[in-house]
């Protein structure tokens, strides 16, 4: 109802207010007009028969105490003649009539009307009253007189087609006044909402054609200084977009470059690395029959295993590399069923038999298989390769939602991360301890993954003593059962 | 109203109060001396009086002049009456009134000239018209025997032009370019007082003829249906209130009258001149 109210133009709504309101001014007005114009009527009225009885009184009562019959007569055959009253009837103390004038002595009186009153007009016209004739207190006679009422009908009927009639006018004037100006107004506010629908759609150079002076003048020069504005920074916005897509497609050739490059390097070095060592291994066994052998087989085993470390390092370098980057397909994908295979495979391989997983409900995550593998392990990785080897590892992975992301967690009870590493560990081959077979890459390969997810990853102290990872990345679309 | 009036004053005799009385109101009739608003304003304390003592409605009444007023109380019996002397001792003689009251002040003509205008004698006046108030007043009746006294005869020796009151007959004096011819007027004692003071230093007094009786300015009557007893207690009711209350004193010093007495056979002898001229102005219905 509301809405379709709104639809309504503002200036029909203006228009259609202000006639209402004064329709019912006017009516109140009107009623109120003619309420008083009764009671001032009404009051004219009972004036007048007060006036007119005292009167009569006055000139009747000295006749009567001296019962001069004949003047009274004559008292009331003049006053008989003024226009207004009908008859008059004068009775003595004994209610014997003795005298009269419009009205036959012989017929009966009209029954005495006890109060005027102005709003029963509907009948015979004429008021009848009876009057005590009083001299000095005493009375010497009664007096009973019909006053017409038509003078009082004709002016009551008069001013209330007065006041009608005023009020068609008023309203007239007002509909001739009103409704242009509510035309008007909506014309200039719809060619408003045109122009800004217009420029809404992108054409930013149309503008208003008012030059009035008004209000809606005023705000129609304002709009066209915004428009212009708009139109001016729309501009500017376009010739930035237009250098920083220069920019962008700069950076990502260089990126490609660097990546290709970095690819090239790592695939070229691999190869000399592998030879060093092969041969290593074939001098260690050629040299086992020399004299010294076991000297020159300790230096070849040292050869061959920081040969074998840095393969190790040019692969995560690779893999580094690769984590900005998606392989594959986007899709939303149920991490569940992949942590627990990888769980199951650490367990294994890290020979923790009796580490345990608790694994929440999950959402989907908005990412590839493969590197969604790669973050899983990674994070896993981390948690088995700082458990405590005097206690079970247990793993519990959870989320929680906030606003449009998904905070996900994986809580371990290892031997934790001190406070001071919990942001060096995301460096690139950033290690807690130089031992172990790590090459300290692997939370930063994390961090690279999340945050090409638009998501972030931090590590918190751990509610069963150990680290906690927790990473955020936006809730996946339609947050649908993968 | 006679069955009510004697149920009145029998109540009265009895000591009880007129409070239970029931019936129609009571009327008093007074002579048209003075103007309705005047009479009835001068003797409202005596209607309020006897309304208090009967408890009925009391109503003044009079009428529109001197003969009206004798047909009228020939024809309707009130229980008072408050009349002229002749026209009382008239209500007396053919209507069945009893006259019970009168003031002590007793009223006279007095006859008056325009100061200055030379005329001490009355027999200047013959052949000069003289203003009276009018015929059937008792002042005129008065005046007349006072002309006659002294050898003129109304008529004849002087005309007498009835002004229609005391005061009209001064201004028809004073008046020479209207009415030239009149030399004199006569007006009563009491009106005198008032006329002079009006009229200061225009009139002067040329004759206060004592030599007619002097008569009282009012006579209160006994309605013709009350019985002796009846009348005399009205007779005492009156005369406490004149004399004795201060609303009566009050009432009596307004009329210039200050108290009442009774009306005896002396005051009838002495109205009793005037009847032949009283019978010859009033004609009974």
């Amino acid at each position: 109802m509301r809405r379709q109210f709104l639809r309504i133009p503002i200036g029909f709504r203006l228009g259609a207010g202000v006639l209402l309101i004064q329709l019912i001014l006017i009516a109140w007005m009107t009623l109120d007009s003619r309420h008083v114009a009764l009671n001032a009527l009404e009051r004219q009225q009972q004036l007048r028969i007060t006036e007119l009885t005292t009167l009569l009184n006055d000139a009747l009562a000295p006749l009567l105490v001296q019962r001069d019959y004949a003047a009274l007569q004559d008292v009331l055959d003049n006053a008989g003649r003024t226009e207004g009253i009908d008859y008059l009837l004068l009775h003595d103390t004994q209610g014997r009539r003795i005298a009269s004038s419009g009205w036959d002595m012989e017929l009966a009186a009209p029954p005495a009307d006890t109060e005027f009153n102005g709003s029963d007009l509907s009948g015979d016209s004429r008021f009848d009253t009876l009057v005590p004739i009083r001299m000095y207190g005493q009375q010497y006679g009664e007096l009973q007189l019909g006053i017409s009422t038509r003078v009082f009908k004709e002016t009551w009927q008069y001013l209330l087609s007065r006041g009608v009639r005023n009020a068609l006018v008023g309203l007239l004037l007002l509909l001739l006044v009103v409704v242009p100006i509510s035309f008007f107004l909506s014309r200039r506010l719809g060619r408003l909402n045109e122009v800004a629908d217009a420029i809404a759609r992108g054409e930013l150079e149309r503008r208003l054609e008012d030059r009035s002076q008004d209000e809606l003048g005023r705000l129609a020069e304002a709009f066209n200084s915004m428009a212009a504005s708009l139109q001016q920074r729309m501009q500017e916005l376009e010739q930035l977009g237009d250098a920083r897509e220069k920019v962008i497609a700069e950076l990502a050739r260089a990126n490609r470059d660097l990546q290709r490059l970095s690819e090239v390097a790592a695939h070229h070095m691999r190869e000399p690395l592998r030879r060093l060592i092969t041969y290593s291994q074939r001098l260690h066994q050629q040299c086992a029959s020399l004299p010294d052998s076991e000297a020159i087989s300790d230096s070849l085993t040292v050869v061959e295993q920081q040969s074998r470390q840095m393969a190790a390092l040019i692969r995560d370098v690779e893999r580094y590399l690769s984590a900005g980057q998606v392989q594959g397909e986007l899709v939303c994908l149920d991490p569940s069923e992949m942590l627990r295979t990888l769980h199951a495979q650490l367990s294994v391989s890290m020979e923790q038999g009796k580490a345990s997983l608790q694994l929440d409900v999950l959402p989907c995550i908005h990412i590839d298989r493969p590197r969604l593998h790669e973050l899983l392990e990674v994070l896993l990785s981390n948690a088995f390769n700082h458990a405590h080897t005097e206690q079970p590892l247990q793993i519990q992975i959870g989320v929680e939602s906030f606003g449009a992301v998904n905070r996900f967690y994986l809580d371990d009870n290892g031997q934790g991360i001190p406070q001071d590493y919990r942001e060096r560990v995301f460096a690139i081959f950033e290690r807690l301890e130089r031992v172990g077979e790590g090459t300290g890459i692997g939370l930063s390969i994390a961090r690279r993954i999340v945050e090409s997810l638009d998501g972030r990853i931090w590590i918190e102290e751990g509610e069963q003593g150990g680290c906690r990872v927790v990473f955020e990345l936006p809730i996946c679309e339609g947050d649908k059962p993968c | 109203m006679r069955v009510i009036s004697k149920g009145i004053i029998g109540l009265m005799l009895c000591g009880l109060s007129l409070a239970s009385l029931a019936g129609e109101d009571i009327e008093i009739a007074i002579f048209p001396y003075l103007s309705v608003h005047q009479l009835l304003g001068l003797y409202e304390p005596l209607r309020s009086h006897l309304e208090q003592e009967s408890g009925r409605p009391v109503r003044l009444v009079t009428a529109k002049n001197f003969p009206s007023f004798v047909a009228d109380v020939h024809q309707h019996p009130y229980t008072l009456l408050i009349n002229a002397p002749h026209m009382a001792r008239l209500a007396e003689l053919k209507s069945g009134y009893e006259a019970i009251l009168r003031p002590e002040v007793t009223l006279y003509p007095v006859i008056v000239v325009e100061a200055g205008s030379g005329i001490t004698e009355l027999s200047e006046l013959r052949g000069a018209q003289v203003a009276t108030p009018f015929a059937s007043a008792i002042i005129t009746m008065m005046g007349a025997e006072i002309f006659r006294e002294a050898g003129m005869l109304p008529g004849q020796d002087v005309t007498f032009s009835h002004a229609g009151s005391h005061n009209n007959a001064v201004e028809q004096l004073l008046n020479e370019q209207a009415v030239k011819a009149v030399k004199a007027a006569i007006v009563s004692s009491s009106a005198f007082g008032a006329v002079s003071e009006r009229y200061q230093g225009r009139v002067q007094r040329l004759l206060e003829n004592r030599s007619v009786s002097g008569l009282p300015p009012v006579v209160y009557l006994a309605g013709p249906h009350l019985s002796a007893a009846e009348r005399q207690q009205l007779q005492q009711s009156l005369l406490r209130f004149a004399n004795q209350s201060e609303q009566g004193k009050a009432m009596l010093q307004a009329s210039r009258h200050y108290s009442l007495r009774i009306f005896d056979q002396a005051d009838r002898a002495a109205i009793d001149p005037f009847m032949a001229d009283t019978l010859e102005a009033f004609v009974l219905p």
